[in-house]
């Protein structure tokens, strides 16, 4: 495999195992994300000896595959835990989304858009999956993960350079 | 002789107004995103009309990059924000930091600064979690100040000399 994208890997699943402990959360907010980018791009530039200057791009490069992994596997482990406890935020945020739908006033529209919520739910709390809920959350962790992530991939290449350039 | 030299000042000059425009440019959006960002977190306080649809979209936003828990987020009026305290202190150091980076000449920073405003947000971090003092709001906020200030110091220092690198090649 590509040196760039071992650390990205490594960092991606182990922030996606953080997000599945309890309480994680609380600590962790939105630092997680840029935090695992950062330990990519420092075990990266430890993988690379040679390299005595990371470039921002690769910096951002790294940020974003270290978020995308993270996403994906923060998503598959979320649906596993779905599918085993056949329940997850959307059952206790249905009442709330069903108002808002209720609000938007669009006629057979909302009446639709409100049956899809129902079949969501239904799947999860009967099969513990349901394809629309899990194509939601992999998108929505994808797109927060990936700009957290390159911002800490900036950040942290930031950091790096100016150690290098202290140690030489 | 005198004409090569005669360009290459006119060239480095034309390097320089590029790169000081490139630089206000990037300040100005980072400065956009990041208002239009803290407002968003501050819309119940702001926004007082109980309209369901606009609460529903910006907690959800929100939820993605916060816990949202409501005895950690800071109370205006009769509104939690949709952050909590520490995630609101880092947003608004940046922010205070972008607006202070159109006045000064940011100085070259070292990691040691890094650390400095970073060691005091992990410590409430950790002490808070293993339970050696009680979560205050006041703290968490102060610690993400200075953090949310020096990440965005990094963040622009990084950007601009990506920036500048690409505009002299």
């Amino acid at each position: 495999m590509n040196k760039k994208y071992l650390p990205a890997l490594v960092c991606g699943f182990g922030a996606a195992v953080l997000t599945t402990i309890p309480g994680m959360e609380n600590v962790a907010c939105c630092l997680l994300a840029p935090v695992a980018s950062g330990i990519s791009i420092f075990l990266y530039k430890k993988s690379q000896p040679a390299v005595l200057k990371i470039r921002t791009g690769t910096g951002i490069l790294l940020g974003l595959l270290t978020a995308i992994f993270a996403a994906l596997f923060a998503s598959s482990f979320e649906i596993v835990v779905t599918y085993i406890t056949k329940t997850s935020d959307l059952v206790t945020s249905m009442p709330q989304a069903e108002q808002v739908v209720k609000d938007m006033n669009l006629g057979p529209a909302a009446e639709e858009s409100i049956e899809v919520l129902k079949q969501m739910l239904s799947d999860i709390q009967s099969k513990g999956f349901s394809f629309l809920y899990a194509l939601f959350i992999t998108l929505t962790n994808l797109i927060t993960y990936s700009i957290f992530g390159m911002i800490g991939g900036v950040v942290a290449t930031a950091i790096i350079n100016k150690r290098n350039i202290k140690s030489i | 002789m005198l004409q090569l030299l005669l360009t290459g000042i006119k060239n480095s000059a034309n390097i320089n107004i590029e790169n000081k425009l490139s630089s206000t440019l990037l300040k100005l959006i980072l400065l956009s995103v990041l208002v239009i960002w803290t407002l968003g977190f501050l819309q119940p306080n702001l926004f007082l009309q109980n309209d369901s649809l606009t609460n529903y979209f910006f907690t959800k936003v929100y939820s993605k990059v916060c816990h949202q828990e409501s005895s950690k987020c800071i109370l205006i009026g009769i509104e939690h924000m949709l952050v909590c305290a520490r995630c609101a202190g880092i947003y608004f150091g940046a922010l205070i930091a972008a607006l202070f980076t159109f006045f000064y000449c940011i100085p070259e920073l070292r990691i040691k600064v890094f650390v400095i405003a970073s060691l005091p947000l992990l410590l409430d971090v950790c002490l808070t979690f293993l339970g050696v003092y009680t979560y205050s709001q006041t703290v968490a906020f102060i610690t993400g100040l200075a953090f949310g200030g020096i990440v965005y110091v990094f963040f622009l220092s990084e950007l601009e000399n990506f920036f500048s690198n690409k505009s002299i090649k």
